[in-house]
């Protein structure tokens, strides 16, 4: 899964069109499109509204990736340029964030945030209003290499920032929408990895099972999560898990001694 | 590959700085204020990263020789270590680093000159008593010497430094540095081992076991002084045969009598750093083994660590006397 965060609808279009997304009509503050394993959501622009609305998805999207999309200036960068943010300053709150480049496919750039439009670029970075209230917000529902912000320069020292008009901000996407998507679905193939492998196959449901027939409390599931995660790994791979052996356990303490003798006795190796 | 470099601001003119960056003429580089600000925050995931680290370029300040827990050493009294470097190339499974920091990229001190100093500020401050000094306690001491050339560096250092030992400890066969220059008579070149199944389950990344006794074969044949460390001792079923066979093809190919020392450490672990790497890898059989919490620690019940330790004492006396073989805690 991997949730797209743009400001304005005109950096959305590009993209919604591209991966075929559709509008879904809910009670959302913002509006949102879905489909398949991407979702996007238009923020508004700034920073409050970037969090709010990424703090908003958050509440949907548990196992996501985090893609920020739009456009920025840069004082030399050519327009249509196209850079993921490997380091992102806030002057406002002096703080800096590095997110992990784990998808090799863009040319990273320096972003800093500004909470209003800049005009005569300072620093040699992309300048946007966004990326740091993204960063900042997401980074505390995912791991941060599945946090990560892409910008498409729109205006430079030759084409000032006043010049930009939807239009040309949906061209500019439009143009490197490959580029984008290619960048998301690798960030998106990433996060399967991350929260795929969060668990051993069968646990849960096998855990779950186990408590609708006894009840366990927070301590003791701990301790069922642990002695099932052991006989999943040292069992044989068709080993079924066999009921009979518990069927005279009492409570949740009677099967987990049970269970850890069971594990106790299964041979020790640490080959495949 | 590394893809990013990022460098500390106190460190960007830093003559090792440049040397490392233009090893990478295809990475980007990146600024940074201070190695933490990429190195520490939450919210990284170390396996993650672990496919594709990064490099970080840093000054190290406040303590760069530490006194080692009680029970690490190989006889001496005043036992040291130092890192110059953050993580490791290689991935074991059983590695500590992993529980303990939040990123895996690599941090590499450039400021090697203030080690040494601190070094040699150590050793006279022990008298006419020996210090010794051990690398690799947070990083592999050899496997990114090519590209750090800390080794190379620290050899006439401790040239000078007759009263200081140092314990160069590698799972790596990156040894030109050490193979191209003069043996000195107080450096030990220390080989970690598991037996080879155990290794290929668990270390990845790591050189096999023939590869490393080969090395160890031509250092030992120059010159240098070599140390066999076994640790952590691995449980598996058939440990005995394995460890058997490990320390058979060892003795077979290195001359027992002019190994400096052998050393032998069990499997133990800070309880958080245990749960942190069974979160990490959550499929990882060799977390599933009957490893127990006490205390503090994770590690094999008694009855377990005893047969280990007896089986692995036990071979190891065919080929050498118990005063050079040490148990560290």
């Amino acid at each position: 899964m991997i949730s797209l965060m743009v400001a304005l609808p005109a950096e959305a279009r590009p993209i919604v069109e591209h991966l075929r997304l559709q509008a879904v009509h809910c009670d959302a503050p913002h509006q949102l499109y879905a489909g398949g394993r991407y979702r996007l959501l238009v923020t508004g622009i700034g920073q409050v509204a970037m969090a709010a609305a990424c703090g908003w998805l958050a509440c949907y999207a548990r196992d996501s990736a985090w893609l920020n999309v739009g456009v920025a200036g840069h004082r030399d960068l050519d327009l249509g340029s196209v850079r993921v943010a490997h380091r992102i300053d806030d002057p406002v709150l002096a703080r800096s964030w590095y997110p992990p480049q784990l998808v090799g496919a863009l040319a990273g750039e320096t972003v800093t945030t500004v909470t209003t439009v800049q005009t005569d670029y300072p620093k040699l970075t992309l300048y946007d209003m966004e990326a740091s209230a993204f960063v900042a917000v997401c980074s505390r529902f995912s791991s941060s290499e599945l946090v990560q912000s892409i910008k498409v320069v729109s205006d430079n020292s030759q084409h000032s920032v006043e010049k930009i008009n939807p239009q040309m901000v949906s061209e500019l996407i439009a143009t490197n929408v490959a580029a984008i998507t290619d960048y998301a679905h690798a960030l998106a193939e990433l996060a399967d990895e991350y929260f795929g492998s969060a668990e051993v196959d069968g646990l849960e449901g096998l855990c779950e099972q186990i408590q609708q027939r006894w009840r366990f409390s927070v301590t003791r599931e701990n301790q069922l999560r642990s002695l099932l995660r052991r006989w999943f790994l040292l069992s044989a791979e068709d080993s079924a898990f066999d009921w009979d052996t518990y069927s005279g356990c009492r409570d949740a303490a009677a099967f987990l001694s049970v269970l850890q003798a069971q594990v106790d006795a299964l041979p020790v190796t640490v080959s495949s | 590959m590394i893809r990013q470099i990022y460098i500390e601001e106190a460190v960007r003119d830093h003559p090792r700085t440049a040397a490392i960056v233009a090893r990478y003429p295809e990475a980007t580089t990146i600024a940074c204020a201070h190695y933490g600000e990429v190195f520490n925050p939450g919210a990284q995931s170390f396996r993650l990263q672990k496919k594709s680290p990064s490099l970080i370029l840093a000054h190290k300040n406040g303590s760069r020789v530490i006194a080692t827990p009680e029970g690490y050493g190989v006889g001496g009294e005043r036992n040291f270590y130092f890192s110059h470097m953050y993580n490791c190339v290689y991935d074991c499974r059983y590695c500590f680093l992993q529980g303990m920091y939040r990123s895996a990229h690599y941090v590499v001190f450039v400021n090697y000159d203030d080690f040494f100093a601190d070094i040699a500020a150590t050793t006279a401050a022990g008298d006419r008593q020996p210090s010794w000094f051990f690398s690799g306690y947070d990083c592999d001491s050899l496997a990114m010497e090519p590209v750090t050339g800390f080794i190379e560096a620290a050899l006439p250092v401790f040239t000078r430094l007759p009263q200081a030992q140092l314990e160069i400890r590698t799972k790596s066969t990156q040894i030109r540095s050490l193979s191209a220059a003069e043996p000195i008579a107080n450096c030990v070149v220390a080989f970690s081992f598991t037996p080879d199944e155990i290794s290929r389950a668990v270390e990845h990344k790591v050189p096999s076991v023939d590869k490393r006794i080969r090395a160890m074969e031509k250092l030992q044949r120059q010159g240098w002084r070599i140390g066999l460390r076994l640790d952590p001792l691995i449980y598996t079923d058939g440990f005995e045969r394995q460890y058997r066979q490990l320390i058979e093809s060892l003795f077979a190919r290195i001359d027992a009598d002019s190994l400096h020392s052998v050393s032998v450490g069990e499997f133990r672990l800070p309880k958080d750093f245990f749960r942190k790497m069974v979160r990490i890898y959550p499929r990882e059989k060799l977390f599933a083994g009957p490893l127990e919490q006490l205390g503090g620690q994770v590690s094999y019940p008694e009855s377990i660590e005893t047969s280990l330790r007896d089986c692995v004492l036990a071979a190891l006396r065919e080929h050498v006397e118990d005063d050079r073989i040490f148990l560290c805690a």
